[in-house]
């Protein structure tokens, strides 16, 4: 008995020192997180239901006031539609331009493919917002490289005013925003492309199978659940593009491609009108949009994980 | 030995420097107005050679970032010592929220006998008749301007020393330097990206368009007000300005990224010869005379209907003066510095072609003006700059509705509208700024009740002036 206790003993506090370990790797993570998320998170909430500049006293409480001004403000709706309008052009250009650059460039035959990785990875390591100003002077409509290019190619005669009209500005992003990005999603879909088992395109070989029948059969199955991350990794960039919109069209001309982000930030942050700023209010519009983004994320995760276990 | 004694003397030497360090007062002082930011700086160090016993950090920020970076400091409890106020957060509601402290004790006698009667304004730089904000230059400033290149003019066989005062004779020049200038040169270039900015000119063209109208104000930002009425937007003339705009743009005169350029780069093109005429501010003057010293050019007033000055409001006090945070516990080393400025900085402000001074006497020396252009721009000034009526002057509790106004904004507007509409003309302006005046009118009655509701004993008729004239002095 005596002994037993006494084998039991040193088990006990090797058991205890393993969970103060443990506990002492957790917690400066669980109080990063709950100040630096948790608390940022529940305090927008509860700014949404007050009615306040930012500073001061928080005691205007207006309950759902602020939600309701917001679906009742056209602008709120424009700047939500025009963030999934961005969104959906992103994501469209840059998914299957990166797959195509992906499968080029995973190709063994093709000679100084790591300089081509490297290219095409430059813009995602620069700066969103030199990138927003350059920008601005390439599409600009005197003197634009853009237009100068297109004129000299003789596709058109006179200058397009690309940055001073609504459509062809959220044309101008979109192709920014992709070229942007798409080193990054070109990487991801590389990752995705090397681990493909080899014994199946061996397999499909020796039956005779063409490229494009490869492709088709083999290589786009087993990376749907790749495609997955690389869509929801395309949409997250595209709605957190503030940087590169701001220093680009402010969100102009007039109204034409101001995002959700920019919308909060000129209500939270910027003497909107020359009234006081009203974090209230944008902390509403943060909220539901939030939400919104939550919910398409969530779809999205459980797709990727149906999509995985029908790999499996 | 050596050791010992070494270290002795090093700890000797840093316990001496932490000591005179901790003798030394350090003031931080936050700026936004870039046009003033070296002649703080320069006026600065002079205060530093003369009193050793403070140090002055100046921190800049770019106009359009300072309201974000002031309501974080706020909110954070992070104020510095000193700061320039904006109009997003009103002097009277720091002071209603305990952040500024009154500077009055600590400014000598007779200091404030010095300046303008009218600096010392209710509500600007002064509530409940005490100083809280030092103005950093006086409060009859101009708005913008015409800037013309002469260069241009004259490669396109225009006089030089003749620039379009009216609309029609600006767009008849226009027109002929863009079809001289061959795709190349354009009549008109202006950066029209910001609300704030395209507001005021669209606003102060709007003052020459009809009779009766109201008068833009940087108090009174988004805001129209025709005092005769006690309107607080009207709209009319705002549609022949938006009018005049569109047909410069109809004939390509108007330089073809101006709705997608910034105001310095706008400023930047016009000085490379790409227009002739430029709107902007009369901050930018003092820019072009230190940067491009060998360009030729004139200012001028900005075109207006009838040839008559383009108006634009003020009152007293200033829109871009100096307060203390009450956390600071420097507000005697302030204003001490405050005092420096005022006799070394104000001249620099006249010799820099800046601003004029809120002191008079100062204002007067004709020696300190080394530019004609600048003349120009105080005789200009004379000319457009209108102190408006006030009516805070007529009742001290009209306080409470204007705080209580200053937190009201259009949910469209009015300076990103315009941008809009000019890049696509695609909502009916019209009934634009008739919902856009209808809102603000709203916000006044607003304030009112809600200022009434708090105990203030107010009423629209303060807000009436009956005998106002647009374009004359009401002080």
């Amino acid at each position: 008995m005596t002994s037993h206790a006494g084998a039991r003993a040193p088990r006990v506090h090797r058991n205890r020192s393993r969970l103060l370990w443990a506990y002492a790797f957790v917690v400066p993570q669980l109080i990063l997180v709950t100040a630096f998320t948790l608390y940022p998170i529940v305090m927008t909430h509860v700014y949404s239901l007050f009615e306040w500049p930012g500073f001061g006293p928080l005691d205007r409480f207006v309950g759902l006031r602020n939600y309701t001004r917001i679906l009742a403000d056209e602008l709120f709706w424009n700047a939500f539609q025009k963030s999934f309008i961005f969104m959906a052009g992103t994501v469209a250009l840059q998914l299957p331009l990166a797959l195509l650059i992906a499968i080029l460039l995973n190709s063994e035959r093709l000679y100084g493919r790591n300089v081509y990785r490297t290219l095409f990875f430059i813009p995602v390591v620069t700066t969103s917002a030199v990138i927003g100003i350059v920008m601005r002077s390439i599409f600009a409509s005197h003197d634009g490289l853009v237009n100068n290019g297109l004129q000299l190619l003789g596709l058109i005669d006179r200058p397009i005013r690309w940055l001073a009209q609504g459509d062809t500005a959220m044309i101008a992003l979109i192709l920014v925003a992709s070229w942007k990005w798409l080193g990054i999603k070109m990487i991801m879909w590389l990752a995705g492309l090397q681990s493909l088992p080899v014994e199946l395109y061996d397999a499909a070989k020796v039956d005779g199978a063409n490229f494009w029948q490869t492709f088709r059969h083999i290589t786009v199955p087993l990376l749907v659940p790749v495609g997955v991350v690389v869509l929801l990794f395309s949409m997250v960039d595209a709605l957190t593009a503030f940087d590169l919109i701001f220093t680009m069209t402010e969100g102009g001309p007039g109204f034409a491609t101001e995002f959700m982000e920019l919308y909060i930030y000129r209500y939270a942050f910027t003497s909107f009108a020359g009234g006081l700023p009203q974090l209230g209010y944008a902390s509403a519009a943060g909220v539901f949009f939030g939400v919104t983004v939550f919910l398409i994320s969530l779809v999205l995760s459980l797709l990727a994980r149906r999509a995985s276990q029908v790999r499996r | 030995m050596q050791r010992p004694r070494f270290a002795l003397l090093l700890l000797a030497a840093l316990a001496f420097g932490a000591h005179a360090l901790a003798q030394t007062t350090q003031l931080t002082m936050w700026v936004r107005t870039p046009e003033t930011v070296d002649l703080l700086g320069q006026s600065v160090e002079r205060f530093h050679e003369a009193n050793s016993d403070v140090r002055v950090r100046i921190v800049t920020f770019a106009a359009d970032a300072y309201p974000g970076a002031l309501q974080a400091a706020i909110s954070g409890g992070d104020l510095p010592d000193m700061f320039q106020v904006h109009n997003s957060v009103p002097v009277p509601r720091l002071v209603s929220l305990g952040l500024i402290q009154p500077l009055e004790e600590h400014f000598s006698e007779g200091f404030r006998d010095r300046f303008d009667p009218a600096t010392w304004w209710e509500g600007s730089t002064t509530v409940g008749g005490e100083i809280y904000a030092w103005p950093d230059r006086s409060f009859r400033r101009a708005s913008l301007f015409l800037y013309y290149n002469r260069d241009v003019m004259r490669a396109a066989g225009l006089d030089p020393d003749a620039p379009p005062a009216t609309w029609e004779a600006f767009v008849e020049q226009a027109n002929t330097v863009t079809e001289a200038g061959n795709g190349r040169v354009y009549g008109l270039h202006l950066g029209f990206t910001s609300g704030w900015f395209n507001e005021r000119v669209i606003l102060q063209l709007a003052t020459t368009a009809s009779e009766d109208h109201g008068v833009p104000a940087e108090h009174l930002p988004g805001r129209m007000v025709n005092w005769t009425t006690g309107e607080l937007f009207d709209p009319s003339g705002i549609q022949e300005a938006i009018g005049f705009f569109a047909e410069l743009m109809a004939s390509d005169a108007v330089h073809p990224d101006f709705l997608n350029t910034g105001r310095s780069q706008a400023t930047a093109q016009w000085a490379a010869g790409q227009a002739a005429f430029l709107f902007d501010g009369s901050w930018r003057l003092q820019e072009l005379l230190r940067t491009e010293p060998d360009l030729d050019f004139g200012i001028a007033m900005l075109p207006s209907r009838d040839g008559g000055p383009v108006l634009w409001g003020v009152e007293g006090g200033s829109q871009n003066a100096f307060a203390v945070a009450t956390r600071s516990p420097n507000a005697a080393a302030a204003a001490r510095l405050f005092e420096w400025l005022s006799d070394d900085y104000y001249p620099l402000l006249i010799e820099g072609a800046v601003d004029l001074t809120p002191i008079p006497e100062l204002n007067a020396r004709d020696e300190l003006y080394t530019s004609d252009a600048f003349r120009e721009l105080v005789r200009l000034t004379e000319l457009g700059t209108i102190v408006l009526p006030s009516p805070v002057m007529e009742n001290a509790d009209q306080l409470e509705t204007v705080v209580r106004l200053a937190g009201k904004t259009a949910s469209r507007p009015f300076g990103e509208s315009m941008q809009g509409f000019l890049a696509e003309g695609a909502f009916d302006v019209s009934a634009f700024l008739a919902s856009y005046g209808t809102q603000q009118n709203a916000f006044l009655a607003e304030a009112l009740s809600e200022a009434r509701a708090d105990g203030a004993d107010v009423d629209e008729s303060d807000w009436v002036f009956p005998n106002w004239e647009p374009a004359v002095n009401h002080y």
